[in-house]
């Protein structure tokens, strides 16, 4: 009977532990997550261009041969 | 013996007891290993740090927002005694029946960042007005900011623009000068501060042939 008893109060303990255990295995897991921005870089797109036109139509002058 | 708990009595409780504590611990075995496991895919590690890399691009953009000078059609009129005609993008034509134009070009930055901006021409004066021989006619461009501090990097107006082409200077041909000219070497990009005034001059020669004529200037920029 004795030793039943203990057998009782040893499986009580073990139940207990589990318990604590696993409090602490769901507390403990909840992850933090930090975010770090990292050093930004400048890459250069390269040169650019762009155009314009001047024009103009010389007539001739009146009067002259052509 | 009176108040004394029967020995089956006992033996059946503890018994019991014994069913409901292995119970116990198989289902708190059974949570712990569901809680361990649980813990294990969401990430072993309780702090952990990610990093999040961007990249800002360097844009360079230009663009002329004032494209084209076109004097139109006219001439020089010899039966005055002129022997050549001046037109510039300031007003001045001394021809007859060109246009009175009085907007240069002008050039904007779109930019991210400040540029040097080089100007080539597709022709100089004898490939663009004479075009057969040289009959002394002149094509000019004078450079200036169309903004206040469009290149002025220090806060000085204009300090970064080309000095030698505050005035008209000739246009060189790309053919010879492929490179073209530097005319402003910090060229900003703010909003407000990011147009050049290109002014264009030209003086034709009475002894030019008649015909269209038409050069293109090409604005490079690129970073400093």
């Amino acid at each position: 009977m004795v030793d039943n008893q203990k057998v009782v109060v040893i499986l009580l303990l073990i139940t207990i532990i589990l318990s604590v255990a696993s409090v602490i295995v769901t507390v403990s897991g909840t992850n933090e997550v930090k975010l770090d921005v990292g050093d930004a870089s400048i890459v250069t797109t390269g040169d650019s261009d762009s155009q314009s036109s001047v024009g103009l139509r010389i007539s001739q002058t009146p009067g002259e041969g052509g | 013996m009176v108040g004394e708990m029967p020995s089956n009595i006992g033996s059946n409780t503890t018994k019991f007891l014994m069913v409901v504590a292995i119970l116990a611990v198989a289902i708190s075995l059974i949570s712990f290993i569901s809680n361990y496991a649980s813990y294990k895919s969401s990430g072993f590690v309780s702090v952990d740090t990610a990093k999040a890399n961007l990249t800002i691009e360097s844009k360079i953009d230009i663009n002329f927002t004032v494209d084209g000078v076109n004097w139109g059609t006219g001439y020089v009129n010899v039966t005055d005694g002129l022997t050549n005609a001046t037109l510039n993008t300031e007003g001045d034509m001394g021809g007859t029946g060109w246009n009175h134009v009085t907007q240069g070009l002008v050039l904007e930055s779109l930019s991210n960042q400040n540029v040097t901006i080089n100007l080539t021409s597709s022709n100089d004066a004898l490939g663009f007005i004479d075009t057969d021989s040289d009959h002394g006619s002149t094509y000019m461009w004078k450079i200036t900011e169309d903004e206040v501090g469009s290149c002025g990097p220090n806060g000085v107006p204009g300090s970064a623009l080309n000095s030698s082409l505050l005035n008209y200077k000739s246009v060189a041909d790309a053919t010879s000068y492929p490179d073209g000219v530097v005319v402003c070497n910090n060229f900003y990009w703010g909003v407000s501060k990011n147009q050049l005034l290109i002014d264009i001059q030209v003086n034709v020669s009475a002894d030019a042939l008649p015909g269209a004529r038409g050069s293109i200037i090409t604005a490079t920029a690129a970073s400093l």
